[in-house]
């Protein structure tokens, strides 16, 4: 990540090229992840709720923990990755970089995992958080990749 | 710049949750005994194997060298005390992922050595976020 954050990366048209590639790059991973888990838990509540916990009038069995974990695992390794690398170039390229901002995505990439631990465990009610969580930190991501591209 | 102090701060949060979630998984997985540790990983196919190493040797070594670069960059870091922690770091990441192929009901070794060299990685992991706690 120190490679992102030269000061060249203005003069540097190379560089300039390749970070603006990443840039598209991920915001196309945003992007289809949206759509991903749309198509696998749902961004409507109920369905959200009836594909974690299943539903018993439906015959349809709560999904294992074996898989949540694996879901949430894969999901925090990527959502890290993914908001490092976007906020460090938003950083070097905008000048006054909005720190709360930076707080928002990040506290939401970390809460939407543990608020869907807390909907299979506890209440259905943290399980509408999830979807609030993750829905919102791919807007700050999405947020940070457009402005990369304006500023560049 | 203050801002790159707060995104590496959370970075190392995400880092402690992804390990923790794996951690989690591999105790629920191999209950941390021999027995199950030999029988989860006797059972599994060459297949269901590589489908979880592959991966994992991806994520693994793109995250200690994240982790590590920051001790070659950081200055008033003494290199040569980090060397032997890298390459250790490195090592104990590989065993964990091989030790599981050869694995079988009877083999006390690589069941010993697959517990041990991901529990050290695990460790190895939070002594990293530790230190760059400190630094940051």
């Amino acid at each position: 990540m120190k490679f992102l954050v030269t000061k060249e990366l203005e003069q540097n048209k190379l560089l300039r090229l390749q970070v603006l590639w990443l840039t598209a790059i991920l915001t196309l991973f945003l992007v289809t992840d949206l759509v991903l888990h749309h198509y696998q838990v749902g961004f409507d509540p109920s369905a959200a709720i009836e594909h974690i916990l299943g539903n018993e009038e439906a015959f349809i069995e709560p999904i294992l923990l074996s898989v949540l974990l694996e879901n949430i695992h894969i999901d925090l390794f990527i959502s890290m990755i993914t908001l490092m690398l976007l906020v460090v170039i938003f950083i070097r390229v905008v000048h006054d970089s909005k720190t709360k901002l930076i707080h928002l995505a990040f506290l939401s990439a970390i809460l939407a995992p543990l608020s869907l631990l807390l909907g299979y465990f506890y209440a259905e009610v943290f399980i509408s958080l999830w979807i609030g969580f993750f829905i919102l930190w791919h807007l700050c991501a999405l947020y940070f990749a457009v402005t990369i591209f304006r500023k560049l | 710049m203050p801002q790159y102090g707060i995104a590496l701060r959370y970075f190392f949060v995400m880092t402690f949750l992804v390990l923790g979630s794996g951690l989690w998984m591999f105790v629920t997985n191999t209950s941390l005994s021999l027995e199950g540790t030999s029988s989860h990983y006797a059972l599994k196919s060459f297949y269901g194997l590589l489908e979880t190493v592959s991966p994992h040797l991806f994520a693994m070594a793109v995250l200690i060298f994240i982790l590590t670069h920051f001790f070659a960059i950081v200055s008033g870091v003494k290199h040569e005390n980090f060397r032997l922690f890298s390459l250790l770091f490195f090592t104990v990441m590989l065993l964990s992922n091989v030790s599981g192929f050869f694995i079988d009901e009877s083999s006390l070794f690589f069941t010993l050595l697959k517990l041990g060299s991901t529990l050290l990685f695990i460790l190895f992991s939070f002594f990293a976020l530790y230190k760059l706690f400190k630094m940051t």
